[in-house]
């Protein structure tokens, strides 16, 4: 199916012409003469889901980012092409919740300083079920009643060094059962407040302290000064003086002994703290690498947000409750719907995350209203209502893999518009996993990770023929299978 | 119009004097607050009265399950109801006023501010929410605010029954349909006692552990007293007072009441004994013969919460009067035992035998209104006393200024069969509305009784927009 061929030169004067016909800045002459791998994809069909689709289309891709997405793109001489006449490119699917080879256990508590992606042995997973439904990223969550850990996103193929897109996508919260998850979360936020208040207290206690040693000190030299030239006493006194204005601008220099922190969420306290080294510096008591991710959060590092794990309508209301002191925190809502007959009982909270243009992960299911054949499309209300909607594979089953495109068919003939169902799984999915700057389009200096079909992806006969993760195809659909 | 609407209608002359008051009654308010409790026989202070209970909500010091209060002011209305007040009179036509959840102001030229929420409740009768003295379903988890899923049909259910407030394991909770706000109204009320003659070894425990209590209560008296002279005095070590022992200290200090659960007379007869030896509150669940011993629970101070349709047989091995009556509430009331009403069913049913569960809660009431109770007592038997006994009459149980602004408002006289709940109000919330909701709206709709019921009853609608399918222009004939 895929076919290389070396395209004849072309003049690059011709070259200018083009450049001028697509908008984004195009190779300039003197870039070919770098060492950039150019890969140039010519498409029957090109969905770039952020925007335009263009049929046919082509897409330039250097290092394996792409470059320029368009029609009749030029592009340097030397440059592999892959010619996929036949068949639709659309970015890679991104799977946000996912256990995929992974053991289910039960971990409760908080525990922020673990890391899902810490728990995945590349070797012993097989991704290429992943690849043959058209997922170039997944999201590991980590498994656990109340705050489990931290999410990590991964690529399912291409080179192993490259695998790992981030360490820390979101810290999962769990409100499914919230007569004692909401407790969970409430002392959770405590504790983290308390940690906070602990080091301030410190630091107050510690600057208190230096400000009565450089006052004696002061007193000291005033003495001194009286008693001038009787009696020249050793340069103990006057030394620890001078360091100190100089170490205050210091603390981001320090970054890379940290007594405080076993390791978790390196840039938490940079700023704050000082070096064991010299004594005059404050050292900040350690923090609970527990509740790093929270404690992050409150002092407004917005990185990693919540992925908020919710059964029933009414969790959403005890997430807010306890979340209430925190409007402010990123986060985004799993609506899981464990008894799918009361999946439409959402609807009761639909409204309230439309309003605020929440992003909302849901299995991409149609529900029925109870005891009715009355359908009910979670999806569609949401994105009517203003929220974001990504979608995540209900159960990590390579066959639910598969489904998940016509299942997205479902959902667009059951009134979602077919741009938001495409959304759903690439570039919402991608916010949703905090990689949206990566993954989740084809757009200029995104990662080249896309997927090729042989027909239009909400199609049911359509079918993965070729991956591409960072410009190189890692899978090609064999001969003869189904 | 029914002959008792029209009697309510055409009101006593108190209510059209009330009508003629207009502003002035919201500065005669405290008129309406609840009379004291029913002396108790044999004098001395009312036992049931909960601390606090009688004093106006609003200069009470604020308890921590209490609501804080917002600093914009909500309003919200209701107006052009019949109020039943249950604990001060029947009000046409007046307005009922709530600011941030409690109920501000009662009358009929109450003026209404412009940015309140009004519900128009003309024609309808407004009664105070109804409170179950316990419930099973509703609620859920240890602490209901934190583990109760708001959006269930069984709340839901219990909404149209009219219910508000209910005591759900060891917390009165409210009914808060779509909010976990304001939800608890009172932690652990009363203790549960097991003193039935049944178990003569739980109650021996039990006597031995109010005893050692008195005695224990005695000597900190006696410290009390002897400190004030002597500065060597020793105090009583309480360091053994834990758990049970301490909620039973709580008992016999007389901040909770005790709940035993006791049907023949014999069980009754234990729980007067016990009221009276160690001056307790006790509240008797069951009670089914309590007709045969109404004096003496009357005596004892002891409060029923009873269910009129019980039947049970009389027992003819016994010369004495045995088995239930269907003037069990009626004769307990006329001996002055305060008595709360309780269906057989304590949660929501949809299956088995239905009826008797708390979607009837009113008809419960009804049925001791057949054996002889007076109308508005059995009201109250859903209301004031239920609550009153729950030590949550502060807040909830009847329309007064400064409480709770839950109301339940029924499109006919509330223990009339054919009444449906048209609205429910829980916080000044409307949590309940028949017309929204499809549980009920199939039947009768807009209280109009011989309106016929809609087409589209089916599925349940989500929210007011839903059209439902579209209907055949001519309904289809049969075939001959």
């Amino acid at each position: 199916m895929r076919m290389r061929m070396r395209m004849r030169q072309r003049g690059f004067a011709v070259c200018a012409v083009c450049i001028v016909a697509v908008p984004a800045t195009g190779i300039a002459a003197g870039q070919v003469g770098n060492d950039e791998k150019f890969v140039v994809v010519r498409a029957g069909r090109v969905i770039t889901v952020s925007g335009e689709e263009y049929a046919p289309g082509m897409i330039v891709i250097a290092d394996g980012k792409v470059r320029l997405v368009g029609q009749n793109l030029e592009y340097p001489d030397g440059a592999t092409v892959i010619d996929a006449r036949g068949q639709t490119v659309m970015p890679g699917m991104i799977h946000v919740r996912t256990r995929f080879g992974l053991p289910s256990y039960n971990r409760p508590g908080v525990r922020g300083d673990l890391k899902a992606l810490d728990e995945v042995v590349l070797s012993q997973i097989e991704f290429e079920e992943l690849l043959e439904a058209g997922f170039t990223a997944v999201c590991y969550t980590p498994f656990g009643d109340g705050i489990a850990g931290v999410a990590g996103v991964l690529r399912t193929g291409g080179a192993e060094s490259a695998r790992r897109v981030k360490d820390a996508a979101y810290l999962r919260v769990d409100m499914t059962d919230p007569a004692s998850d909401k407790g969970t979360l409430r002392n959770a936020l405590k504790k983290a407040q308390e940690e906070i208040d602990k080091v301030e207290k410190a630091r107050q206690e510690w600057e208190k302290k230096q400000k009565e040693k450089a006052e004696a000190e002061k007193k000291q030299q005033e003495e001194q000064q009286k008693k001038e030239g009787e009696e020249p006493k050793p340069g103990d006194k006057p030394a620890p003086s001078p360091p100190k204005p100089e170490e205050k601008p210091q603390p981001p220099k320090p970054s890379p002994p940290k007594p405080g922190d076993p390791g978790a969420a390196p840039p938490v306290e940079a700023p704050k703290e000082g070096e064991k080294k010299e004594p005059e510096q404050f050292v900040p008591p350690a923090m609970d690498p527990a509740h790093l991710p929270l404690i992050d959060l409150i002092q407004k590092k917005y990185d990693v947000p919540l992925f908020i794990e919710l059964d029933q309508a009414s969790d959403y209301l005890h997430a807010e409750d306890v979340l209430k002191p925190h409007k402010e925190f990123p986060r985004v809502y799993w609506l899981g719907a464990r008894l799918p007959n009361r999946a439409s009982d959402y609807d009761y909270v639909v409204k309230a995350l439309g309003e605020k243009k929440a992003l909302v992960v849901v299995p991409p299911a149609i529900y029925y209203l109870p005891l009715t054949v009355e359908q009910y499309n979670l999806a569609a209300e949401l994105t009517k209502a203003g929220c974001k909607v990504a979608c995540a594979p209900w159960w990590d089953a390579p066959l639910e893999f598969d489904r998940v495109r016509s299942r997205l068919a479902d959902l667009v003939r059951g009134g979602l518009a077919r741009a938001d169902a495409l959304k759903s799984v690439t570039a919402h999915a991608a916010e949703a996993a905090g990689v949206a700057d990566r993954l989740g389009t084809i757009e200029k200096d995104r990662d080249a990770d896309l997927v090729f079909l042989s027909g239009d992806p909400l199609d049911p006969r359509s079918e993965v023929t070729q991956v591409m993760i960072g410009g190189e195809i890692v899978y090609e659909r064999k001969d003869g299978r189904r | 119009m029914s002959a008792r609407k029209q009697r309510l209608l055409s009101g006593s002359p108190w209510i059209s004097g009330v009508a003629a008051l207009g502003v002035a009654l919201l500065t005669a308010a405290p008129a309406f607050s609840q009379p004291p409790p029913r002396p108790r026989p044999g004098g001395g202070p009312p036992r049931s009265a909960p601390p606090a209970s009688n004093a106006p909500a609003e200069n009470e010091p604020k308890k921590d399950d209490e609501p804080v209060e917002p600093e914009k002011e909500v309003f919200f209305a209701v107006k052009g109801g019949i109020v039943h007040t249950v604990s001060g009179g029947d009000l046409s036509g007046a307005t009922i006023l709530c600011r941030n959840g409690r109920i501000h102001a009662i009358g009929t030229g109450v003026e209404i501010p412009k940015d309140a929420e009004v519900l128009d409740a003309t024609g309808y009768h407004v009664y105070p929410g109804l409170v179950a003295f316990r419930a099973t379903g509703f609620h859920g988890g240890s602490d209901p605010s934190d583990g109760t899923d708001v959006y269930s049909l069984n709340m839901a259910l219990a909404l149209a029954a009219g219910i508000t407030t209910c005591m759900s394991g060891d917390t009165v909770a409210k009914l808060t349909f779509g909010s976990v706000e304001d939800m608890i109204v009172r932690k652990e009320p009363l203790v549960n006692l097991n003193y039935s003659t049944r178990s003569p070894d739980a109650r021996r425990r039990l006597r031995e552990s109010l005893d050692k209590l008195v005695d224990h209560l005695r000597k900190v008296e006696a410290y009390e007293r002897e400190s004030a002279t002597n500065k060597n005095a020793v105090k009583p070590d309480d360091k053994w007072i834990r758990g049970e022992a301490e909620k039973h200290l709580k008992l016999l200090k007389g901040e909770v009441a005790a709940e035993i659960s006791a049907d023949r007379a014999h069980d009754l007869y234990q729980a007067c004994e016990l009221a009276d030896r160690y001056g307790i509150r006790i509240v008797v669940r069951g009670a089914y013969e309590g007709w045969t011993m109404a004096p003496r629970l009357a005596r004892s101070g002891v409060s029923a919460v009873v269910t009129p349709r019980t039947r049970v047989d009389l027992d003819e091995r016994h010369v004495r009067p045995t088995g239930s009556s269907i003037e069990n509430a009626a004769i307990l009331h006329n001996y002055g035992v305060r008595t709360a009403i309780l269906p057989p069913g304590l949660s929501v049913s949809t299956w088995g035998v239905v009826g008797e569960d708390l979607t009837h809660f009113n008809m419960e009431a009804a049925f001791a209104v057949r054996g002889g109770l007076p109308q508005e007592e059995a009201i109250r038997g859903i209301t004031i006393d239920a609550a009153r006994l729950l030590g949550v009459d502060h807040r909830v149980g009847s329309i007064e200024i400064g409480k709770d602004a839950d109301f339940c408002i029924t499109d006919g006289d509330l223990l009339h069969y054919m009444t449906l709940v048209r609205w429910t109000v829980v916080n000044a919330r409307v949590a309940y509305d028949k017309q929204k909701d499809t549980l009920f709206d199939h039947i009768r709709p807009d209280g109009d009784r011989n309106a016929p019921p809609p087409n589209d009853y089916w599925p349940r609608r989500l929210g007011s927009d839903w059209e439902g399918p579209p209907l055949p222009e001519k309904q289809p004939q049969a075939g001959r």
